[in-house]
């Protein structure tokens, strides 16, 4: 138990690392961003672990330092700001962009919540709750590096697995729904007040009681939890070496009385692969 | 491309040339190999950086490898315009080099 408490400790190293790091490209447009803290994520998966936070920071850098390197390797200004830009045209034509621009203003104002700052960002990863295995049962392949989980989960009946999620967002928002969207396989359809997945191999509970809870998020708690749970099912429906992957999830929440639904990028694929038939729990027949 | 004095492109072109010397490599073991040859400024955030960029421009390819230890490994090889560049900047580094032994190593005239 030690070594996996150490082991974990030292995964929210980089976990901490990689978040710090987020906070650092917060002004990157946001697939630029997501690009940036995968090849962020890949480095820290590939490199030997720390062993603390100390170690960690001699080894790569500050945080700011690191991001600032490699977005200037990716060629990806220091900093970016938004804004217009007015030419050197007249007065007038000044004028008229400044007042449209405070007309556009107003109304972003007015329709805050359909910006994108309003669209969730989410990362996986200890900080945010980690992989738990809820039944020692399971066994859960854990390929880690900072907030960059990937599970390969042998099947195991009826265990739970809770994936930490972690998402961004404004206040008041309260999260109604998490689901995959991968409609090309009809993974997951809605039950009740859960996501499920047909046929089978993974049970998605995303309508545990934390997850619908509306959130008060302030400027001083700007980290919303959610918390999926997978339940690994039966085989009945999946061959030996079926593979379910799924690295985007739509979250539907809700903000100043708008429902809203965001596909999210995962910063991995999750990926459930169907038992040999000797481990499964029930028949295949 | 990021701006480097004199005419940029060493790290490029170090990188480019781990890969092409040692094969398939993956970014951690491509900046061991620089650090080992005595590189010890270029962070690892340089090199991953420079990977992706070089990916982008079309000089490197990538895939996903399983490591002995079951760790997924980005590795990359080099491009026929990953070769050619390379070839160029190598060249360029060289003059570049030769000029600034001349600058620093003055032929004494009696």
């Amino acid at each position: 138990m030690a070594t996996k408490s150490g082991e974990a400790n030292r995964a929210s190293l980089e976990t901490r690392y990689l978040a710090e790091v987020r906070q650092c490209v917060a002004d990157v447009p946001v697939r630029q961003r997501r690009d940036l803290l995968r090849l962020v994520a890949v480095n820290l998966d590939e490199r030997p672990r720390a062993s603390d936070w100390p170690e960690l920071l001699a080894d790569l850098g500050r945080p700011d330092d690191y991001a600032l390197e490699v977005r200037r390797e990716m060629g990806i200004p220091d900093k970016i700001t938004t804004g217009y830009r007015i030419s050197k045209s007249g007065w007038v034509t000044r004028a008229v962009v400044v007042v449209a621009l405070v007309v556009i203003a107003s109304g972003l104002a007015a329709f805050k919540w359909d910006r994108d700052r309003a669209v969730v960002d989410v990362s996986l990863g200890n900080n945010c709750g980690a992989l738990q295995v809820g039944d020692s049962g399971v066994q859960v392949e854990h390929l880690e590096a900072g907030d960059v989980t990937e599970a390969r989960m042998t099947y195991v009946d009826a265990a739970e697995i809770k994936i930490g999620m972690c998402l961004t967002a404004q206040d008041d928002i309260e999260v109604l729904k998490v689901a995959s969207p991968s409609a090309k396989y009809v993974l997951l359809r809605q039950v009740g007040t859960g996501a499920k997945l047909r046929n089978g191999a993974v049970f998605l509970d995303a309508g545990s009681e934390r997850s619908r809870l509306p959130v008060p998020l302030g400027p001083r708690t700007p980290m919303l939890w959610v918390e999926l749970t997978e339940r690994m099912a039966n085989c009945d429906h999946w061959a030996e070496g079926s593979r379910m992957t799924f690295d985007t999830v739509n979250v539907t929440y809700r903000y100043r009385g708008h429902a809203k639904t965001a596909a999210v990028d995962l910063t991995t694929a999750y990926s459930v692969v169907s038992p040999p038939q000797e481990d499964c729990p029930r028949s295949r027949n | 491309m990021r701006e480097e004095p004199f005419g940029g492109g060493v790290v490029d072109l170090m990188v480019l040339s781990v890969v092409q010397a040692h094969g398939e490599s993956y970014g951690y073991a491509i900046r061991q190999h620089i650090k080992e040859a005595g590189i010890v400024g270029l962070g690892e955030a340089a090199v991953y950086g420079c990977l992706r960029r070089l990916q982008k421009r079309g000089l490197l390819t990538s895939r996903e490898m399983e490591a002995d230890n079951g760790k997924t490994r980005r590795c990359y090889s080099l491009t026929d315009a990953g070769e050619t560049d390379r070839l160029r900047l190598k060249q360029a580094w060289e003059s570049r080099h030769d000029a600034v032994t001349r600058i620093i190593n003055p032929i004494e005239v009696d």
